[in-house]
């Protein structure tokens, strides 16, 4: 008999070719004691305010934010971060790919075709005290995952940065509504 | 880590399905409880299946296993299964759908082929204990509490949920294998064929290679079958392309002719027959349906788009062109536009010219630079473009919009 080749759904053909959507991803906690004057990037930037108070500039839009408050940048926000007299400010971070954020956007069950747009004006959002607890240890295990490199293909990293985009998502319906 | 195994029952009744899955049931957590008997089920996707308290025993294709608090099973199309209480006591399990269309979507990014063999070569139950039972009863009681909501978000929640779950299990499977190298040869026949056959089933498979392959009679492959699963080789087969041209379906550029091939049948004709026949609709019905679905519609979007959504956002600075996007990616011109105003209902310039524009806005307010200077770094020909787009967007010319920004700011 022949040869032959699998057919199961797991295990997709040539036609949805594998990894074609490149997958770096940073994240990390940091508090900042000074200001970090503007800076723009390729990547998106996912902000999570964990302690302290200060002040965020994109383009040319205040926010003063606080403990809860979620933001996400896309290229063309240029961004700018000053912090409150009283003291340093805490943050986690998680910088993805844009071809990742396309990648997700397109979850089958995600009511919405992907996004040509990239999140503009950018996302704000406000996080209940439970929702910023869980998204804390979310950005925490996603930094422990990204620098995991071993056969799994980070596909565990990717299933925990669906459920961080989707505390966001949900959060803003809310703030919407 | 062993499943508890007694004898196989003698004979299995026809399958029915739609019990557990079906699109009304597609990210809910369902809560069965079994008093007595379900008779067999075949579902049409996989389901997640976790013993909340109770005892009793699943059937699946033939093989019986034990279940107690805090078994998990990861059941597929190809499993025929039965559950069954302990005489007296109520089985309390938690079910959820993981449809072929999102795993196929989760997995996308490529599952090694050792892993799928540990997949096929393992047992669909383990019972768990310690921090592994709690980590999945977490993720269902997580699961749960999202149950009632069924926006964006919550979705995307849930997905990431059900992805984590399989890959706990894919985990459990590689444990497995490696403990019980050569469990496979205990297994009956027919459990053996009907995996085969899900595995392959694209292929041109006929019964007689099939059983040449096994050393067996096509009579005793058929009767193997039947004993277990309730369905002969000809419909196991069927049911195993149907399934998965339902997947291929919901891209909804794939055209039916490329669909049928891809599953293995020999005619578009033989295709639509035997589809009508097991779904109750053509595919065209099923395609429409799918994405209209009540309550939870779901879509697949190429990966073609992804890749020139991709390209144009990582370029929109630099000179290009449909035509050199159309290069670098090796896809015509014609199908990037009809993907484009398909999928997004837009063209190429346009979203071209949104990045620019949007990266020029923020130039403007950000810098002071002037606005030739501006619209070269954005990617712009000329400031003549620039300006004349920027008008068409904004209707307000960039230096006015500059002043009214940095009027405002002051």
């Amino acid at each position: 008999m022949k040869k032959l080749k699998y057919s199961s759904p797991f295990y997709s053909r040539d036609y949805f070719s594998k990894n074609i959507l490149p997958n770096s991803v940073y994240a990390g906690r940091k508090s900042i004691r000074q200001q970090i004057p503007f800076k723009q990037h390729d990547e998106l930037e996912l902000l999570l305010v964990r302690r302290g108070e200060g002040t965020v500039t994109v383009n040319a839009t205040q926010f003063p934010i606080r403990r809860g408050d979620m933001f996400c940048f896309s290229p063309c926000h240029f961004h700018k971060i000053d912090v409150d007299r009283s003291g340093a400010l805490e943050v986690s971070e998680c910088h993805i790919n844009s071809g990742l954020y396309f990648y997700i956007t397109a979850c089958p069950y995600f009511q919405s075709t992907p996004d040509a747009d990239l999140p503009y004006p950018p996302l704000h959002v406000r996080l209940d005290e439970p929702d910023t607890r869980r998204t804390e240890l979310l950005i925490d295990d996603i930094a422990a995952e990204s620098e995991k490199t071993d056969v799994r293909d980070n596909q565990q990293c990717f299933f925990l940065l669906m459920k961080l985009f989707g505390i966001m998502e949900r959060a803003a319906e809310k703030n919407e509504s | 880590m062993a499943a508890q195994q007694k004898a196989a029952k003698p004979l299995c009744g026809k399958p029915a399905s739609g019990i557990f899955s079906g699109p009304d049931k597609y990210l809910h957590l369902q809560k069965v409880t079994v008093r007595d008997h379900i008779s067999p089920v075949a579902e049409d996707d996989s389901l997640f299946l976790y013993v909340k308290s109770g005892t009793g025993f699943i059937t699946i294709n033939g093989l019986v296993f034990e279940l107690k608090p805090g078994c998990f099973a990861w059941l597929q199309s190809y499993h025929v299964f039965s559950l069954e209480s302990v005489w007296g006591e109520s089985l309390e399990l938690l079910v959820a759908v993981y449809d072929y269309p999102l795993s196929c979507y989760m997995t996308f990014r490529g599952h090694t082929e050792k892993r799928l063999w540990s997949f096929a070569a393992a047992v669909p139950v383990y019972p768990l204990e310690g921090s592994a039972r709690n980590r999945v009863e977490g993720l269902f009681r997580e699961f749960e509490s999202y149950d009632a909501d069924q926006d964006s978000g919550s979705n995307l929640i849930k997905c990431s949920i059900l992805g984590q779950l399989s890959e706990i299990f894919f985990d459990l499977c590689y444990q497995y294998t490696r403990v019980h190298p050569y469990v496979q040869s205990e297994w009956p026949m027919g459990w053996i064929l009907s995996l085969f056959i899900s595995y392959y089933c694209s292929e041109d498979l006929d019964p007689k290679d099939v059983a040449d392959t096994f050393g067996i009679s096509v009579a005793t492959l058929n009767r193997e079958l039947r004993i277990i699963t309730g369905l002969n080789f000809s419909q196991s087969l069927n049911r195993a392309r149907i399934n998965l041209a339902a997947g291929a379906i919901l891209f909804s550029e794939l055209s039916f002719h490329f669909i049928s091939t891809y599953c293995g049948f020999r005619s578009e004709v033989a295709f639509y027959r035997t589809f009508k026949e097991l779904k109750g609709m053509t595919p065209q019905e099923y395609r429409e349906y799918s994405v209209t679905a009540p309550g939870t519609p779901r879509k697949m979007v190429s990966e073609t788009v992804e890749r020139i959504l991709y390209y144009i956002h990582s370029n929109y600075r630099e000179q290009i062109s449909l035509k050199s996007m159309a290069q670098e990616l090796y896809i015509s011109e014609n199908i990037i536009r009809t993907l484009l105003s398909n999928n997004l209902h837009t063209s190429f310039k346009d979203i071209l010219a949104t990045y620019r524009i949007r990266y020029a806005e923020a130039l403007l307010v950000v810098t002071d630079l002037p606005i030739l200077d501006i619209s070269l770094a954005s990617g712009f020909n000329s400031e003549r473009t620039f300006t004349r787009l920027f008008k068409e967007r904004n209707s307000i010319t960039p230096s006015a919009y500059r002043s009214q920004y940095l009027g405002e700011s002051t």
